[in-house]
């Protein structure tokens, strides 16, 4: 928590929340953007015309995310500048393709692999797996319709929409190469990634290795800590993985025609920890600081931009850099975008519809950390030693390649930490790794911080979140309050 | 003057006013739910007025509670079944410390720390196993009123263990045992197993304790007490009226709950 958590702070009535914008509000506030800031807002890469993505995010609900239209926004222009390059993402990689730039797919390893390859210069690469939340966000099935009319039906979760999506070419063009990640993570990416490689589609697997758990293990094998992000790792995973990378590596080059030397692998480790670097100070304020200076969204899209890019890893950072010196403008006058005395939650998993994140914060609570299965993208990746092995360490950190108490401990570091009164698991309806990790973390929880959890399926609907979903979260605020009367803070 | 509470469930509406002051229960009602429950809701509220000779104007405040809360544009207040159930239960049993409640619709499992407020809950799944519905659906196979179903499993002799608490694929194992030549009874008795095993196991996340109270429509049916008392290995509490106890939480939230 920061200083501006404190309650002396609250109680001198400095307090101040910031409205969110609709969607109609927020094309206003776009349009009113200086010239002189939207023309900073340009994707720029070699051979590739220069293409403006600040516009109003009206035009993407009309491009199929219809969810948008429902959605509330940051009022900022960090804020909104950060939404449209999110959305922008599709524009960028077609413009890539016109303009001759190699274009790479990556599966679940979420975070190091792009680090690879934006080693090029001429070359994006993008997260073919986070089209996830897609059939939400168009509130139309047809993704997932064109994934169940190639066989794959909903015992793959979500992540079924890339299926589609390849097939389409509806969010991407056809990448030079994809690098899928198989072996010690959620089955549903390689069933996945199996499916689109069978339909022809360039592809390289490589293989995550578990990391096993080096206090139940009791051979000689030797363990030893990442460099950031605290897990303790068998030291042959490493080597293994080691092996891994210089054979995507190989791939890689083949397919761009350009040899990876160490020197740009180092600058491209420099951009990464940057880019991660500005995603820990903005959750750190956006969590730990009473009222919120940014809503769950906002913070959520910041995180998942750690791992991608979203295609353009220089105005990736701009686009940080703006969000961080507006959540520290806020911090220090005391203005929120949330009321200070709303429910805190950690958020066990990304929620596959967006829309219940803001509904949550519309009934009182709001996001105050979150282990979204990519938080190994967060931590800094060693820039000692050979680039390549630095970067198959932070593999390491991945929570999803050791075991589910791993995983359950990071949410009870992160209730702690942000000192939390609940936790909330949406789990994604078929995701393979839901249905035996939420008792675990749960379990966890209630053990060791002694707060509530509320876990609940979220189902793909058009018509919005279903009663049973906002009955439960209904529940869950009152729950809450009831805990903070008992406890004597309301 | 009065307060009320409006408990809107899948298959029941139900009513309750209590007297403001002295929080006695003053008139209730009950039907069912109907294929537009905001007039079924209105339309039980006006006759429990008319009946009782009293005008809106005599109730202070109404809260409504259950899948339909929000259908009704008269109400004051909505808050969830999970704080209504374990309201209108402690008034009841001020020492409960768990409350189980099967609906026609879904099922839930209420932990409540000391003082009666609620420390944790559980809820079924998206699916109707385990619920009310599941029992409806083996009443209407082997021909009896839903009442009758405590007696037909008490008469089992070999109760039949069920592979499916899921009311789609019960329906076909169910029709499938009586194809075999299985009793109805046993099977009865099978499902009512199959459905405390299943609360049990929703409870188990919870850590719940002693005094249990079991509240909802399944809660009338006697082999699901005792099937239940079986599993949780306590006496199970049953109120007079076990539908009545959100709409009596409801009508105690009344003008105090803040509405999430």
């Amino acid at each position: 928590m920061t200083d501006r958590a404190r309650r002396g702070d609250l109680e001198s009535g400095r307090e101040e929340e910031l409205a969110l914008l609709s969607c109609e509000q927020a094309d206003a506030a776009v349009a009113e953007v200086d010239a002189e800031y939207r023309k900073q807002c340009v994707y720029r890469a070699e051979g590739v015309e220069p293409l403006e993505y600040f516009q109003a995010l009206s035009s993407y609900a009309e491009a199929g995310d219809h969810l948008l239209t429902r959605l509330r926004f940051d009022p900022s222009p960090a804020g909104l500048r950060l939404w449209s390059f999110v959305f922008s993402e599709r524009k960028r990689l077609f413009a890539a393709r016109q303009g001759g730039l190699k274009i790479f797919a990556v599966m679940k390893d979420l975070g190091t692999m792009p680090v690879l390859t934006y080693a090029l210069a001429k070359a994006v690469t993008f997260y073919a797996d986070e089209l996830w939340w897609s059939p939400c966000l168009m509130e139309d099935t047809r993704l997932l319709d064109a994934a169940e009319a190639m066989g794959c039906h909903d015992q793959c979760c979500y992540v079924r929409a890339a299926l589609g999506a390849y097939e389409l070419h509806s969010h991407f063009p056809e990448p030079d190469l994809s690098i899928a990640a198989v072996g010690s993570c959620c089955d549903d990416f390689s069933a996945i990634m199996q499916l689109i490689a069978g339909r022809g589609h360039k592809t390289i697997f490589w293989e995550l290795p578990l990391r096993k758990d080096r206090a139940a293990h009791i051979s000689r094998e030797q363990f030893a800590k990442t460099f950031d992000g605290e897990s303790w790792y068998q030291r042959r995973a490493l080597d293994f993985l080691v092996r891994q990378f210089e054979r995507v590596k190989l791939a890689v080059e083949q397919v761009a025609g350009e040899q990876i030397r160490e020197e740009m692998l180092r600058e491209s480790i420099r951009r990464a920890n940057k880019v991660r670097k500005l995603v820990r100070q903005i959750r750190d304020l956006a969590y730990g600081t009473v009222p919120a200076p940014l809503a769950g969204l906002e913070t959520m899209l910041c995180e998942f931009l750690a791992i991608h890019y979203c295609s353009d890893p220089i105005q990736c950072a701009a686009v940080l850099e703006d969000v961080l010196k507006v959540v520290r403008q806020r911090v220090e006058l005391g203005q929120g975008v949330l009321g200070g005395g709303a429910y805190r939650t950690v958020w066990a998993m990304p929620c596959t519809d967006p829309s219940i994140v803001q509904l949550w914060e519309k009934m009182g609570g709001c996001v105050t950390g979150t282990e979204y299965l990519i938080s190994h993208s967060r931590y800094r990746i060693r820039t000692d030693g050979a680039p390549l092995r630095a970067l198959a360490e932070a593999v390491l950190n991945d929570p999803c390649i050791g075991t589910t108490a791993f995983r359950a401990q990071r949410v009870v570091e992160e209730v702690r930490k942000y000192q939390a009164e609940g936790v909330i698991i949406p789990s994604i309806f078929g995701a393979s790794h839901c249905s035996y990790e939420i008792r675990e973390i749960s379990s966890a929880v209630h053990r060791q911080c002694g707060v509530p959890v509320l876990s609940f399926e979220v189902p793909f609907s058009s018509k919005g979140v279903s009663d049973q979903v906002m009955g439960r979260l209904q529940a869950f605020a009152e729950l809450l309050e009831q805990r903070r009367k008992k406890a004597g803070t309301n | 003057m009065f307060k009320a509470g409006v408990d809107i469930g899948s298959r029941t509406v139900k009513v309750v006013l209590i007297e403001a002051e002295a929080k006695k229960v003053a008139a209730w009602g009950i039907t069912d739910t109907g294929p537009i429950p905001a007039r079924t809701a209105t339309d039980l509220f006006v006759d429990i007025l008319k009946e009782h000779r009293l005008n809106r104007r005599d109730v202070l405040s109404v809260t409504s509670t259950g899948y339909g809360r929000s259908s009704i544009d008269w109400t004051n207040q909505t808050v969830t079944e999970i704080s209504c159930q374990a309201a209108g239960c402690v008034a009841l049993y001020p020492q409960l410390r768990t409350v189980i409640d099967i609906g026609g619709q879904d099922s839930k499992v209420i932990a409540l720390s000391e003082g009666g407020l609620v420390r944790d809950f559980a809820l079924n799944d998206r699916c109707a196993a385990g619920t009310g519905r599941f029992l409806e659906m083996l009443a209407s196979i082997v021909d009896v009123g839903v009442e009758e179903l405590a007696a037909l499993a008490g008469r089992a002799n070999e109760p039949i263990e069920m592979n499916s608490t899921c009311a789609v694929f019960a329906e076909s194992e169910i029709v499938g045992l009586l194809a075999q030549g299985n009793r109805a009874a046993d099977i009865a008795r099978g499902v009512t197993e199959a459905i405390a095993r299943r609360t049990k196991s929703l409870a188990g996340s919870l850590s719940y304790e002693p005094k249990v109270v079991f509240t909802g429509g399944v809660a009338k049916n006697r082999a699901m007490v005792e099937a239940l008392e079986k599993h949780f290995a306590c006496e199970i509490l049953v109120p007079e009226n076990p539908q009545l106890t959100g709409a009596l939480g409801a009508a105690l939230l009344a003008g105090k709950a803040k509405t999430a």
